[in-house]
């Protein structure tokens, strides 16, 4: 899977969990999950398990702890599938 | 001992302040008795709705008589509030000590919040009765939220399976949506539901256990809605 289509699909299910939607119109890799994007942090859970189900891999707690800004997660999942 | 004297002011506010009652509480504390009596040996651990910063202290008022509480000690419910809500002052610290709480940061790093968990996974482990609101805090709108659940309890109950839990609904006749106290002289709805479920490992588990004890909540307030209409 090429990094963009990581980073759609990626966008895709963080987006759905954004609270602050002026945030969502300036995305990009640096965007905080929970600061800019105002995810609730109970949320990150489903998170995580959206990503395992739509990329067919494992994230252990570890990484998941790492994820803070959308480029945290496109590079776990990119390393993660490779 | 600290139930000796701080079990009557408990009361003195709840009963004779605040002039709170609940028709069904006779029946339900039997129910429970029952219940209890029948899962000897298992962890409680009270799963609730909220929508008033005193729910806590209602469940235990209206779910043990006194007595229980005096010669069963365990059976009172440890809470986990929320350190900036009842952190804040030395009155309020001295409360939530004398109530059985251990403090978390919702919004802390994940360590602080990962340790908050140890200490009550902790407690249910040695048998104490623990009472979490899965929703993480009182909903706006006055029904379950639903989407704001934390699945540590979910966690929980996949540390000790022992776990016995309930799903437990209050709420004020008058209560519309949450607030800091139901209002002087509300009169409160309560029931109860066993909450037993198949134990999953890992977060997927922790997520489905949660979302069954939410299950189990929204079965009660829509019985509840049902009665009321």
């Amino acid at each position: 899977m090429e990094q963009s289509e990581i980073y759609s699909n990626v966008v895709r299910i963080i987006s759905k969990h954004a609270k602050n939607e002026e945030a969502l119109k300036t995305l990009n890799t640096e965007t905080h999950i929970i600061n800019d994007l105002q995810v609730n942090s109970a949320r990150l859970v489903d998170i995580v398990l959206d990503f395992e189900d739509t990329f067919n891999l494992e994230i252990s707690d570890d990484d998941a702890d790492r994820i803070s800004t959308i480029g945290d997660a496109v590079k776990l999942v990119k390393d993660l599938m490779h | 001992m600290n139930l000796i004297w701080f079990g009557p002011c408990f009361i003195l506010l709840l009963r004779c302040l605040g002039s709170y009652s609940c028709p069904e509480r006779d029946v339900v504390r039997r129910r429970l008795e029952h219940l209890l009596n029948a899962e000897q040996g298992r962890p409680l651990l009270i799963c609730a709705n909220h929508l008033t910063m005193i729910d806590s202290m209602l469940l235990t008022w209206l779910l043990f008589d006194f007595k229980t509480l005096l010669l069963h000690f365990h059976r009172f419910p440890w809470n986990v509030p929320e350190l900036q809500n009842f952190g804040g002052n030395i009155l309020l610290r001295i409360m939530c000590y004398l109530g059985k709480c251990v403090y978390i940061e919702r919004q802390g790093s994940a360590e602080a919040r990962r340790l908050s968990w140890q200490k009550v996974s902790y407690l249910n482990a040695i048998g104490e009765t623990l009472c979490i609101f899965p929703e993480g805090g009182r909903s706006r709108t006055g029904r379950l939220a639903r989407e704001n659940t934390v699945y540590g309890v979910g966690q929980l109950i996949q540390d000790n399976p022992r776990t016995l839990v309930l799903g437990v609904y209050l709420r004020g006749f008058e209560q519309k949506n949450y607030s800091f106290f139901p209002r002087r002289g509300e009169r409160f709805f309560l029931d109860f539901r066993t909450c037993e479920s198949p134990i999953q490992g890992g977060r997927r588990g922790q997520r489905d256990l949660t979302l069954h004890i939410m299950d189990q909540l929204e079965a009660m307030e829509r019985d509840y809605l049902a009665t009321r209409q």
